[in-house]
């Protein structure tokens, strides 16, 4: 009998038809931008992935809270497919940002500079928190430590979306839709939806990864049989 | 005359942006198929629950 398709695979699929579209119309429709030109093109990937990046942090944060109140491992599952799918975001935003910043302000990195700081941070402490499971064999145990370590991890993420409004940066003020040109928030709109959607995907799927691991080491070493002695 | 305070090109930066894009998902999303696989050709009647 044939599969029905779950939800999660028809969103990653939804997911990648919107990036292309988006993709399309940022590449060849929109206009270049009045200062940075064609250079700007390069926020209509950045920006989307920095923002889910940080959705994604938000749900494993939510994730780990449900693991700790109520500690079913189906919470945990969710809470790793969350970390992992924000770190690859993470890391394509930080290669993204380096992309855009060489043309626009001269320099790959400067650690002068708040949100570059707190980004890469935010990086380290959430692929910290992928690197503290492979340390605990018990599933409840690693379930709570990393639980904990994410709700600690997730602490960076207001600072990286804040910081530009607290402290000086390179990096301008959050724009919003009023300001930039309708031209430009089409392709920005579409991809961001596209790779929320494909983000999705990603979370679900590296949950199931995660349950049926679990489920097989469980198998693999059963319980104890007591034995009764002799009489 | 070109004008002040503007960048001119950088299409080589936009590609590379995209390329990277584009192979970093697709390169996750390939792991994670490739990842449900083996855990499905492994999969045993004894999953069936889920906590």
């Amino acid at each position: 009998m044939a599969r029905r398709p779950r939800l999660s695979s028809l969103a990653g699929l939804l997911g990648v038809a919107l990036l292309l579209v988006g993709s399309y119309i940022g590449l060849f429709v929109a206009p270049p931008e009045r200062h940075m030109g064609d250079v700007m093109r390069i926020l209509y990937v950045h920006v989307p992935c920095a923002w889910n990046s940080m959705l994604s942090y938000a749900f494993a944060f939510v994730f780990a809270i449900a693991w700790l109140v109520t500690r079913r491992p189906r919470w945990d599952h969710l809470s790793v497919g969350a970390v992992e799918t924000g770190v690859v975001l993470n890391v394509l935003l930080l290669v993204q940002g380096m992309l855009f910043a060489r043309p626009t302000w001269g320099i790959w990195w400067t650690w002068a500079d708040v949100r570059l700081v707190f980004s890469f941070l935010m990086l380290l402490l959430f692929a910290g928190v992928l690197a503290l499971r492979a340390f605990v064999d018990d599933p409840a145990r690693r379930g709570t430590w990393t639980a904990i370590a994410t709700v600690t991890a997730f602490v960076d993420v207001p600072l990286v979306y804040y910081c530009v409004r607290w402290w000086r940066s390179l990096h301008q003020m959050q724009s919003t839709p009023e300001t930039i040109d309708s031209a430009m928030v089409l392709p920005m709109r579409i991809n961001a939806f596209g790779v929320l959607f494909l983000a999705c995907w990603f979370i679900a799927a590296r949950a199931e990864v995660e349950r049926r691991r679990q489920a097989a080491d469980e198998v693999a070493e059963p319980a104890p049989i007591p034995v009764a002695g002799r009489a | 005359m070109q004008p002040e305070g503007v960048i001119i090109g950088g299409w080589s930066f936009v590609v590379a942006a995209y390329c990277v894009t584009a192979a970093v998902l697709a390169g996750y999303a390939w792991s994670l198929v490739s990842r449900l696989n083996r855990a499905e050709s492994r999969d045993t009647p004894s999953e069936r629950n889920d906590g």
